[in-house]
């Protein structure tokens, strides 16, 4: 943490505390339960690594809204912002915890690339694919951990983790039609082979994006609560 | 009680330099169900203010908006002839205030939450905090969450203490102490302001001890209207022989002269 500013450090190494544990108890119950599941189907326990950064896909950036919420109820948002510190460090700080179920969800996404791809391209190509998937897993969830942040802030946290995977199951309900099986999902992400780079290149790139805007408004959001700690608590919204 | 620790001038990391004149020009604030009238005057530095008023009366309103803490109100506060609101964050390290009520990281032990602080306040003094947790009798192991009102009292003290900050906001900061405990306080309280002299301090009470004890200056505050700013030694004049305690009291309760 040699060049953070020791406001952030300590707003990283707070909300680290609460993230690392919700992140353990997803790890162990999400792991186990699918392990479970694979020994019961009779399917290869490998299987666990890219259903589990599925799994993380959608869990991590929830631990950021939950812990935001965890925050207003208890007052500890009300405090953060009532201290000599800006929007901006406030905004770093989460997101820095953030990081860590980021990173996992990229080590379980690069590792089911490896173990799905080892067998049908050379090792380069596993590599770098896994390479390219760890990078843009990550910065995917860095980016809905962002973005996600920012609406619980700008509205209720409640709200977005309520209204969010209804929205997501909303557009999975309505694609399921034109989506195509998922053998046929699988043959056709081998057959991308050669465009495999560049895709999870892209997403990396996209999601770098997503980040730094949702990052700027984020800081924004905790700007207005700096100035105003009154509007973090649960009674202003 | 001896009570050691306490150095020089306070620092001002923010790059404010001392103790800052407050001036507030036509000050008031309108909430949905209540309104602070406009209100002007100066803190000037080293000032010793009580405020007094029924509940209600807008005490802590006026010690947050002292404070940094109240973004919206009609006039202006300055401090040395900037807007407060325009001082943000950094005024807030010039400030150590004492809240009504103590929030946040209910799980987090008292050491955690100073260390935490700490890291927000470039003049905060571990040893010294350390050493006015000693002298309060505070635990540095017990859990934010679980603190009475009288160690939540006393923890919020350390906190607003232990950077020295140069304006000292204290809002009823002895009513939830036992006596004993009240009687250490208000001894480590005139330790510490007897040896910096030029540090602001407002403070709000119920307590008219407390007044005599530490005011040099009182503001009565009635409904939002401040009714009275006058000092202590010309309330003793008006007291004559008498104590305090009865012109305050009159003070409190009497209807506006205007």
């Amino acid at each position: 943490m040699g060049k953070l500013s020791p406001e952030v450090t300590a707003l990283y190494r707070l909300h680290r505390r609460s993230l690392r544990e919700m992140l353990r108890r997803h790890l162990l119950f999400g792991v186990a339960i699918l392990l479970g599941a694979m020994l019961l189907a009779g399917r290869s326990p490998a299987y666990v690594f890219p259903l589990y950064a599925c799994f993380l896909l959608l869990g991590v950036p929830f631990f950021a809204v939950t812990s935001l919420g965890t925050d207003r109820a208890d007052g500890t948002l009300e405090f953060l912002c009532g201290l000599p510190v800006r929007g901006r460090q406030l905004a770093l700080g989460r997101l820095l915890a953030l990081l860590e179920g980021c990173a996992l969800t990229g080590l379980f996404t690069a590792a089911g690339i490896m173990i799905f791809l080892a067998n049908r391209l050379g090792p380069w190509p596993v590599l770098s694919s896994a390479l390219a998937g760890f990078i843009g897993a990550s910065l995917l969830m860095l980016a809905s951990g962002a973005f996600l942040l920012w609406l619980a802030l700008r509205f209720r946290p409640e709200t977005v983790a309520a209204v969010l995977p209804l929205g997501l199951l909303a557009v999975v309900f309505i694609l399921r039609p034109f989506a195509p099986s998922l053998s046929g999902m699988w043959s056709g992400f081998l057959a991308l082979e050669g465009w495999l780079l560049p895709i999870l290149g892209g997403v990396a790139a996209l999601s770098a994006l997503h980040a730094l805007l949702s990052f700027h408004l984020l800081s924004r959001a905790f700007d207005r609560c700096v100035h105003d700690p009154s509007r973090a608590r649960v009674s202003s919204r | 009680m001896s009570f050691q620790g306490v150095s020089a001038a306070p620092r001002a990391p923010d790059g404010g330099s001392g103790t800052p004149e407050i001036a507030l020009d036509g000050f008031g604030v309108t909430f949905p169900t209540f309104r602070f009238a406009p209100l002007t005057l100066t803190v000037a530095p080293g000032d010793r203010i009580a405020l007094l008023g029924a509940n209600g009366a807008g005490k802590s309103t006026l010690m947050r908006a002292l404070g940094g803490f109240l973004p919206q109100y009609e006039g202006s506060i300055q401090v040395d002839g900037a807007e407060v609101r325009d001082l943000l964050p950094g005024y807030r390290r010039r400030v150590g205030l004492l809240p009504e009520k103590l929030i946040g990281t209910p799980s987090a032990t008292v050491a955690e939450r100073l260390d935490f602080l700490a890291a927000f306040h470039p003049s905060w003094d571990s040893t010294y905090a350390a050493e006015l947790l000693s002298a309060l009798e505070l635990s540095a192991s017990a859990r934010i969450g679980t603190l009475s009102k009288g160690m939540a009292l006393k923890f919020s003290f350390v906190a607003a203490e232990a950077f020295r900050p140069p304006i000292l906001l204290l809002d009823e900061p002895t009513s939830g102490l036992d006596p004993v405990v009240r009687r250490i306080f208000l001894s480590l309280l005139r330790e510490i302001l007897g040896r910096v002299p030029a540090r602001t301090l407002l403070f709000s009470t119920h307590i008219l001890e407390d007044v005599e004890a530490f005011a040099e200056r009182v503001w009565v505050l009635r409904a939002g209207s401040m009714v009275e700013d006058i000092s202590i030694s010309r309330l003793r004049s008006q007291a004559g022989g008498g104590g305090l305690s009865s012109v305050l009291c009159e003070a409190i309760e009497q209807p506006p002269s205007d």
